[in-house]
């Protein structure tokens, strides 16, 4: 788009300057500065502009029909949101996102993509200027600030990196210094040059490595890192405290295995993650490319990490780009390539790039003859901001820009092969620059037991409290000698219960669940690899598996109060389907055809099949054997169709002579493509070309086979037409194969210009040879039966599709796609020129002399047309009917044309009231000088700095205006399978679901009724309001409405309600001058669905903000586009759908999935499953620490409050880490609160996770209960060991065993759905308790300086009073669980229990029917029983 | 390196997650419900079970003799108004023997091994700080070993390392009791048998060689009448392996304990069934003093069963826990009965659509 832009500011002055240029010489002296003008002019546009050209065409779908502007109130809602959004949240701040408030002006300049509601005028006047100051703050500051394309879906860091980094790594930021650099081709430096001797040796070579330590500085780093926790600091401090001598509870190395093992845990866990990194880097690392040798003088293979700067590369088509290249030469004419820069930015639409200027009209570029030296921009982040210049030895600078860069990570398409030097490589590659982190966003539930952690904390220094009290009591009964008290205790009762605090500190330190932490990571960890592996969450259509890009919030998916879901591409198929038009006020119909009902949801939608009035009114003659008026104006809208819009045909296959070696196949010389591919006009280059390319063996393709030597140079247009057969295509298809007319205009663009002047200068005359190939070419076209491929899939379908067309928006291939159905079709486009087929004139070529991108503002994306051998300079527009409409020319009431408006209009409400998008197209005849006028008028605007937008907004509006009714058409966006049975469950499970649209009021509530968000017995509110105060009148009176409901109705609100709100209503109810958004959200919390039409992405993000802060609810936003990003980052969960619209959504998410229909099953099955795991894991930590702490502070009641402990240090020291670790692992990551099938069915039970039932209160619940077990497991063993010969650590050994098995037995009462890995959870405590206990009391009797205690345990267990014990502390400890359990199972059920209980007994009459059929099965062979005995068999089978 | 090589390959293989039924979590299940109905089964199980078993309990409980007999303010023989806890208090008097004699009746015979036992109360051995103060090498028999643990309790005042070390073997307690019949004469007892064989033969141990050689240069302890090596005649109970000595080290878990002393030795045909009732003389030499930390001495002679001393507490425990499940057994089949209808009933379908319910 930018380009075509720019391409075009390069042709057209200089074709309209004309008359002022007459003598040749001047002339092209002329163009020549026009050129370099307008050269330093598009650098500009690149870096200021042209970012907001790429928001207007990336996302034309998703706004283009009422991406409703706000008016310049919105540009209010910014501060609000800077100052409302606090906290460590780090947000991208581009394409409309909420932004944090960065108090450098130049951010807002990069940051500041939120042209989707704001005004220019919005922005700071003098942003520009300011951008190099900008840039080296941001590059000092290590901020990740990247352009704005890339960063709507990364976040940037912007904190500063740690102290320690920055004094670490303060000497690696020389490159990141604002700058500039050197490069020099590495061919021309002596080969055994030394790396400082080098020019380019000072240049990071292109190894990568992302992983974040390596073997050296694994520990200390990974350490550092560890100790940032605070959980961690927390352990050091017991540690310390552990090392004072009068402290000293348990043994000094002993103390520290928890800590070791909890810290040796994280770091496995890091290391397992980071070997993965260090997998992926190697891979590649050692990926391959092919690197001009200077020696050999030919190409050698070499690994990527051996690229270094300088180097000469050889890029195939389809290969992926190794560093960051500057574009030497192109097999393509004109010098293009294209490049997929799908990895890097998400965006699927191919960019051109161009060789560095000159380079083209060289017809012999080689490697070894390239000696220019490069002075280039040091690395920035940035990816679309580019400078540089070559300096070739002759003096002659030659700037360079990002129009000549290929990024890292993008992916050459539709060019045989290029060339070019390499300006950055490894890290310093702008796609490496870029790479950040995944990102945190906060877990309801953690959040929680971080409030719990803190009552921990409370109710340990109250334990220790009370131990220091009892200590000084107790001292003080003392006096004179003690047996068993040192004059040291005795010395100060006060400083010793002091020390007791610390000591109780150390000693209970476990009732703080530090090893909780590290078990939540791993219960997530095994939480998000269920959910990767589930099947039902796998799409089979696209082959895509549901990815969890947070690990940490998977839990949050069983929480979710509000869905805020974006409608196209999320709750549709986002596949547009041509649908209705209505030409000259005639309405034509395309009703859906039987091959599009069975067509599968993700295969290609078969081509429209033209209504039959249509093609009969489009070949209409009247009476004089001419087309009649309908019939031109048909041809005409089909003609627009094909021509407004940026639709890009491109070509395969392409193939490259050079194998993956370097080796030039098939060519005498081992040498180097000399041949300037573009130039059609040697043959024998062309035949050159077709021969090097026939034994090519490494093409995945078949060969072609030999024959165009001797074929008449129009045949090689042959090779143009495309064919879905793979063989057809190998047959004829040359590797080179180009539109003819393409190949005449491949000229160098100073050529170029003055050809395009040479046809404006002589009219009438048309070159001969565009008519001849025109008409050559159609013969082919009968045949052809292109393959219209949706970006999506085109992995499976590109290798054999020879011809397709690639558009930013589905949108606009559903409308190549229909005109290509009534034969108006598009053969070509470049920034230059559109080649259209259209029937009976054969091949017509417009060129293209402006194109006005869409954007959200306007609504419209229109483009300045002349045909080819006329005069006439035509504005072509589409866009909604709100901004085309009012812009038409005026005209009186009862004119005829007043009348088809009328029409048009009537039909367009009607298209809206069936769920289609529509398009209004018009046309403009434009007078060339004014158009002249207008273009220098507007370059001016362009160049210019200060409201640069609002101007080019206002010079686009003075173009866009006058227009004339050419037609509008109906689209229709499919909904996706199972889209209304997900919204009804999610309805269902009481999650509120509000649909926020760009589409048109009618439109969306149409679809809101078919996705069964609406229903027929609902009442629905519209807010649809033009200023503040009806906004509020509108509110207030929907508010009294339903307190009359309320009231009649007794309190009850039976009535269903759904909300419809507009953008413009949402304008004045969002901004916070108003008031209006407390009011508004009372009002939605008695509507079950909300659905906002017209909304802009900040909007949606912002009502998203709204409801998770005002009301606090926890949020999901799912999305699949570009303008979802923000929302996405804002909710509490953000789902991306892998849709048509790029990866935007899905690289902004935190789940991505295939289809929408999976959300039902991952919200009410795994969601729901993880909240209650980790609830229960949460609540089972807290209380097997708790209990086991009471325990041990039930003792210092018995040991004069000394500190003593009873159990075996060791026992103390692994009770968490080893003996009941397992357990809550099991329960975290594979207990089954209900089977999945009740669950699916009964969507209700959904509440239960919503309203945070599984944790609520359950903390001093479960506090309760632990000091009720720790009372029976210490005070049975008291009293059972009263009086008696028993060791310390004979008792401590029961208490422990005790502790274990009721601990263990809890475990099991918890436990809902019982599988081997709980019985084997608890199997392996028990084991290893015993093993340990065994083998410690065994063999380590003399240990690091422990108490001898050989032998306790057999001693113990020698002794029956032991088994009496363990017996009976855990029936009298889980007693009253059990029996409170049960009985209000019984009396009182909750839901999820009620459903249990009913499945299972439906599962119960199953097997008796079951039995009573199977006793008749001989009689009776297909009776209805069978029917009902099969059904609950399967039943059965999945839930046993 | 072909790109589009690569890409076939991936065309192929299919991102479809395995169908194993671990990974889908579909492992073989069991989903009890713990209601009413389901759970009244165990409850009534854990009361049929545990009132027997709490009875059975009692009656071993039962059938173990038990004497004991609280000295702690016997009076001196040699001056019957004077107790020898209060003799001990004057100045001058901490090392002096004091000795008491008490007559007392056995009411039954005791029947089988029969067990003296000295308790003390208030005693509290698990002090953190007492727990410590040992050196478990020194008492493997490593003189040499020394450990900071032991202070103040590891040297003595001339500055020579205790052997052994530590408060635990400081307070060693060093009364001696001695039980005469008055019908049968001495009752005769071994010194021998009465310490854990684990620790007599894992966590003590002598030098080799004359243990008074081992110990030159090496203190007693303080609070010590006699040397290390003086503890007792028989060469197999003396020095560390004293069983006095390692039954006193093995230290209580709780404040009031007891510990065996000796064993009635049954060979003699007065003895041979146990000990006969009748009147007994308790010969004590009072040493070790409990009241200053208002402690308690007390000579126990008891008997044992195969579950143990006797503690009627879990006999109890048992039958009131069983109880407890029986009756709550009850509870739950009333409610059973009451409520069984109740679930099918409640399955009401109630279509909130909103948030905040």
């Amino acid at each position: 788009m930018e380009e075509t832009r720019r391409k075009t500011s390069l042709t057209i002055p200089s074709n309209l300057q004309l008359p002022s240029s007459n003598h040749p010489q001047l002339q092209r002296h002329l163009s020549l500065s026009e050129a370099e003008r307008t050269y330093i002019f598009s650098t500009n546009t690149t870096d200021n502009q042209a970012p907001g050209i790429r928001v207007g065409s990336g996302h034309s779908r998703s706004v283009s029909h009422g991406g409703g502007a706000i008016n310049a109130q919105a540009g209010n809602l910014r501060p609000a949101l800077k100052s409302a959004m606090k906290g460590g949240h780090q947000r991208a701040l581009s394409q409309g996102q909420i932004q944090d408030a960065t108090p450098r002006s130049g951010h807002s300049r990069v940051g500041s993509k939120t042209d989707f509601i704001l005004p220019p005028t919005h922005k700071e006047a003098d942003d520009s200027s300011r951008e190099p100051s900008t840039a080296v703050v941001i590059a000092r500051g290590h901020t990740r600030q990247a352009s704005r394309s890339e960063s709507v879906y990364t976040l940037r860091r912007q904190d500063l990196p740690p102290w320690w980094k920055r004094f670490l790594f303060c000497r690696s930021s020389k490159f990141e210094e604002y700058g500039f650099r050197n490069v020099v081709p590495n061919h021309i430096v002596p080969a055994k040059t030394q790396k400082r001797d080098h020019p380019n040796g000072k240049y990071m070579g292109n190894k990568i490595r992302t992983t974040k330590y390596t073997m050296l500085t694994f520990l200390p780093k990974n350490l550092l890192e560890q100790f940032h926790r605070v959980a961690n600091i927390y352990f050091v401090f017991i540690q310390i405290l552990n090392w004072v001598p009068e402290l000293t509870v348990f043994g000094k190395e002993i103390a520290m295995i928890p800590l070791l093992i909890v810290l040796a845990a994280t770091a496995l866990k890091d290391l397992f993650e980071d070997r993965r990194r260090y997998a992926s880097d190697k891979r590649i690392n050692n990926s391959t490319c092919r690197v001009y040798h200077g020696e050999t003088k030919r190409y050698v293979k070499i690994r990527w990490q051996d690229l270094n700067v300088g180097d000469i590369v050889h890029l195939s088509n389809n290969e992926t780009v190794p560093a960051d290249i500057l574009l030497l030469k192109s097999s393509e004419p004109l010098g293009i390539c294209y490049i997929d820069t799908c990895d890097l930015d998400g965006e699927t639409n191919l960019k051109r790039r161009q060789v560095v200027r000159g380079f083209n009209e060289r017809s012999n570029f080689t490697p070894s003859e390239f000696v220019s030296k490069l002075e280039i921009d040091a690395p920035t982040t940035k990816i679309y901001r580019f400078h540089g210049a070559m300096i070739h030895p002759s003096g002659e600078r030659i700037p360079v820009n990002s129009d000549n860069l290929l990024l890292r990570e993008s992916r050459l398409k539709n060019t045989s092969f290029v060339e070019g030097v390499v300006v950055y490589a490894g890290h310093e590659t702008k796609a490496m620059l870029n790479n950040s982190g995944p990102r945190y966003k906060r877990s309801y539930l953690e959040q929680k037991m971080n409030i719990d952690v803190v009552w921990c904390v409370i109710i340990l220094i109250l334990l220790c409290a009370v131990g220091a009290i009892g200590c000084y009591l107790w001292l003080s009964k003392f006096s004179g000698e003690i047996p068993f008290l040192t004059s040291f205790d005795m010395a100060d009762p006060k400083k010793e219960s002091f020390y007791m605090f610390l000591r109780l500190i150390i000693i209970l330190q476990i009732l703080i669940p530090l090893a909780l932490y590290v078990t939540i990571e791993v219960c997530k960890l095994f939480q998000v690899l269920i959910i990767h592996n589930s099947i039902e969450l796998y799409d089979p259509h696209t082959d895509k598996k549901t990815e969890c890009r947070a690990m940490n919030i998977t839990e949050n998916l069983g929480q979710i109060q509000y869905v805020f879901s974006d409608k196209t591409g999320t709750l549709t198929e986002n596949r547009m389907v041509f649908r209705r038009c209505t030409i000259a006020g005639v309405d034509y119909n395309h009703p859906q055809s039987e091959e599009e009902k069975i067509c599968l949801p993700n295969a290609p939608l078969p081509p429209v099949i033209p209504n039959t009035n249509l093609q009969i009114d489009l070949t209409h003659c009247d009476t004089n054997g001419r087309l009649s008026l309908h019939a031109q104006r048909c041809r005409e809208f089909f003609t627009v169709l094909a021509l407004c819009n940026t639709v890009v045909v491109s070509e395969s296959p392409h193939r490259d002579c050079m194998n993956a070696s370097g080796v030039i196949e098939g060519s005498e010389e081992n040498g180097v493509t000399l041949v300037k591919a573009s130039d059609p006009l040697i043959n024998d280059i062309t035949d050159h070309y077709l021969r090097l390319s026939e034994s090519r063996s490494v093409s995945p393709s078949p060969t072609p086979s030999n024959n165009s030597k001797l074929q008449p140079p129009n045949s090689l247009k042959m090779n143009h037409v495309p064919s879905l057969s793979p063989i057809n295509s190998s047959a004829e298809s040359s590797p080179e194969s180009d539109s003819p007319p393409m190949r005449i205009k491949a000229l160098t663009p100073t050529g170029r210009v003055k050809s395009i002047i040479d046809q404006v200068s002589k009219l009438p005359i048309v070159p001969s040879i565009l008519a001849s190939t025109g008409k050559s070419v159609k013969k082919f076209h009968i045949s052809t039966k292109h393959k219209l491929l949706q970006t999506s899939s085109k992995n499976n379908v590109k290798a054999v599709t020879t011809n397709q067309y690639e558009a930013e928006s589905p949108d606009e291939l559903a409308l190549v796609n229909s005109s290509f159905a009534y034969n108006f079709i598009l053969e070509n486009r470049n920034p230059n020129t559109v080649l259209i087929n259209e029937p009976n004139d054969g091949l017509v070529e417009y060129e293209i002399l402006k194109v006005l991108p869409f954007d959200s503002n306007r609504k419209c994306m229109s483009i300045v047309v002349r045909k080819i051998g006329g005069h006439d300079v035509m504005l072509y527009t589409k866009g909604a009917d709100s901004t085309i409409l009012p812009a038409l020319a005026k005209c009186t009431n009862d004119s005829e044309e007043y009348k088809l408006r009328e029409r048009t209009q009537h039909q367009l409400d009607l298209y809206a009231r069936q769920g289609l998008r529509v398009l209004v197209f018009a046309k403009r005849n434009l007078n060339p000088i004014e158009f002249s006028e207008w273009y220098s008028q507007h370059q001016e605007y362009e160049m210019s700095t200060d409201n640069r937008e609002k101007k080019i907004r206002e010079s686009f509006g003075l173009l866009e205006r006058n227009l004339t009714l050419i037609g509008a058409t109906g689209i229709e966006d499919r909904l996706q399978e199972d889209v209304p049975e997900t919204i009804d469950s999610l309805l269902q499970a009481g999650i509120v679901v509000w649909v926020l649209t760009g589409d048109k009021t009618e439109t969306a509530i149409n679809i809101a009724y078919s996705a069964k968000l609406f229903h027929s017995q609902m009442e629905i509110l519209k807010l649809t309001a033009r200023s503040r105060d009806a906004a509020e009148n509108c509110i207030k009176f929907y508010m009294d409405e339903i307190e009359k409901q309320l009231i009649e109705a007794g309190g009850n609100d039976l009535k269903n309600r759904a909300l419809v709100v507009d953008g413009k209503t949402l304008t004045f109810i969002l901004d916070p001058k108003s008031n209006l958004t407390v009011p508004f959200l009372e009002l939605t919390r008695y509507c079950a669905s909300v659905l906002c039409c017209r909304s802009t992405p900040l909007q949606k993000a912002y009502l998203v903000k709204v409801v998770k802060e005002e009301q606090k609810m926890s949020t999901l936003a799912i999305g699949d586009g570009a303008n979802d990003v923000s929302m996405l980052q804002m909710a509490d969960v953000g789902i991306g759908i892998c849709g048509q619209e790029g990866m935007q959504a899905v690289m902004a998410s935190d789940f991505a999935i295939a289809k929408f229909k999976i959300l039902e099953k991952l919200l009410l099955i795994h969601g729901h499953l993880n909240y209650d795991r980790l609830a229960k894991l949460i609540i089972y930590f807290f209380y097997k620490n708790a209990t086991f702490v009471f325990v041990l502070f039930w003792f210092q009641l018995y040991s004069g409050f000394s500190g003593s402990v009873m159990m075996e240090q060791m026992y103390v020291m692994i009770y968490n880490f080893l003996f009941t670790a397992v357990p809550p692992i099991a329960v975290g990551a594979f207990e089954k609160r209900l089977h999945e099938d009740i669950l699916i069915k009964n969507p209700k039970l959904y509440r239960w996770g919503r309203l945070g039932k599984g944790y609520k209160n359950q903390f001093w619940l479960v506090m309760l209960d632990s000091l009720w077990q720790s009372l029976v497991i210490f005070f049975i063993a008291v009293k059972a060991y009263d009086d008696s010969t028993v060791g310390l650590w004979e008792f401590g050994a029961t208490i422990v065993s005790s502790c274990i098995i009721t601990m263990l037995c809890h475990f099991a009462l918890e436990v809902r759905t019982w599988t081997i890995i709980h019985v084997g959870a608890i199997a392996f405590s028990l084991l290893s308790f015993l093993t340990f206990a065994f083998v410690y009391n065994t063999y380590c009797t003399t240990f690091m300086g422990l108490p001898n205690t050989a032998r306790t345990i057999q001693d113990t267990m020698s002794n029956v009073v032991f088994y009496e014990i363990i017996i009976l502390t855990p029936v009298l400890a889980l007693l009253p669980r059990y029996f409170i359990r049960s009985l209000k199972n019984s009396i009182k059920p909750s839901d999820d229990i009620i459903v249990q209980l009913e499945s299972k007994r439906e599962i119960k009459r199953g097997e008796k029917l079951l039995a009573s059929w199977s006793a008749r099965s001989d009689t009776t062979t297909r009776s209805p029983i069978f029917r009902i005995t099969h059904n609950q068999d399967q039943t059965l089978k999945t839930i046993s | 390196m072909n790109v589009a090589d690569i890409d076939q390959g991936i065309r192929i293989k299919s991102k479809r997650p395995s169908d194993s039924n671990f990974k889908q979590q579909r492992l073989p299940s069991w989903q009890p419900i713990l209601t009413a109905g389901t759970v009244l089964p165990t409850f009534f199980i854990i009361g049929i079970a545990f009132i027997p078993v709490g009875v059975l309990l009692l009656y071993f409980s039962n059938g173990v003799s038990e004497f004991s007999y609280n000295y702690t303010n016997c009076a001196r023989v040699e001056n019957q108004s004077q107790t020898c806890a209060d003799y001990l208090k004057i100045r001058g008097n901490e090392n002096a023997e004091c000795h008491c004699s008490v007559k007392f009746q056995l009411e039954r015979d005791f029947k089988g091994k029969v067990f003296f036992y000295y308790g003390l109360t208030n005693y509290y051995q698990n002090h953190r700080r007492y727990v410590k103060s040992r050196d478990d090498n020194q008492l493997l028999g490593e003189f040499d070993s020394t450990t900071s643990d032991c202070a103040p309790f590891q040297f003595d005042h001339k500055g020579q390392p205790i052997v052994p070390c530590g408060a635990i073997a400081n307070s060693l307690f060093n009364d001696t009791l001695f039980l005469t019949s008055d019908s049968h004469g001495n009752v005769p007892v071994s010194k021998t048998g009465i310490a854990w064989p684990s620790d007599k033969q894992i966590k003590f141990r002598n030098p080799p060689g004359n243990l008074e050689e081992a110990l030159k240069g090496k203190g007693r302890p303080i609070a010590w009448q006699k040397n290390l090596w003086e503890l007792d005649t028989n060469p197999d109970n003396n020095g560390l392996q004293n069983e006095d000595l390692i039954v006193w080290m093995r230290t209580a878990a709780l404040p009031s304990f007891r510990k065996l002393y000796r064993r009635v030795i049954h060979d003699d045909f007065a003895f041979k069934d146990g000990l006969p009732r009748g009147m007994y003389t308790l010969n004590i030499t009072y040493n070790y003093p409990v009241t200053q930390f208002d402690g308690s001495k007390s000579f126990i002679i008891s008997t044992t069963s195969i579950l143990g001393g006797k503690n009627p507490f879990l006999g109890w425990a048992y039958i009131t826990v069983g109880s407890i499940c029986f009756l709550l057994g009850i509870v739950l089949l009333i409610v059973h009965l009451k409520y069984r209808s109740h679930a099918q009933s409640s399955t009401s379908n109630t279509n909130q659509r909103s948030p905040y319910t």
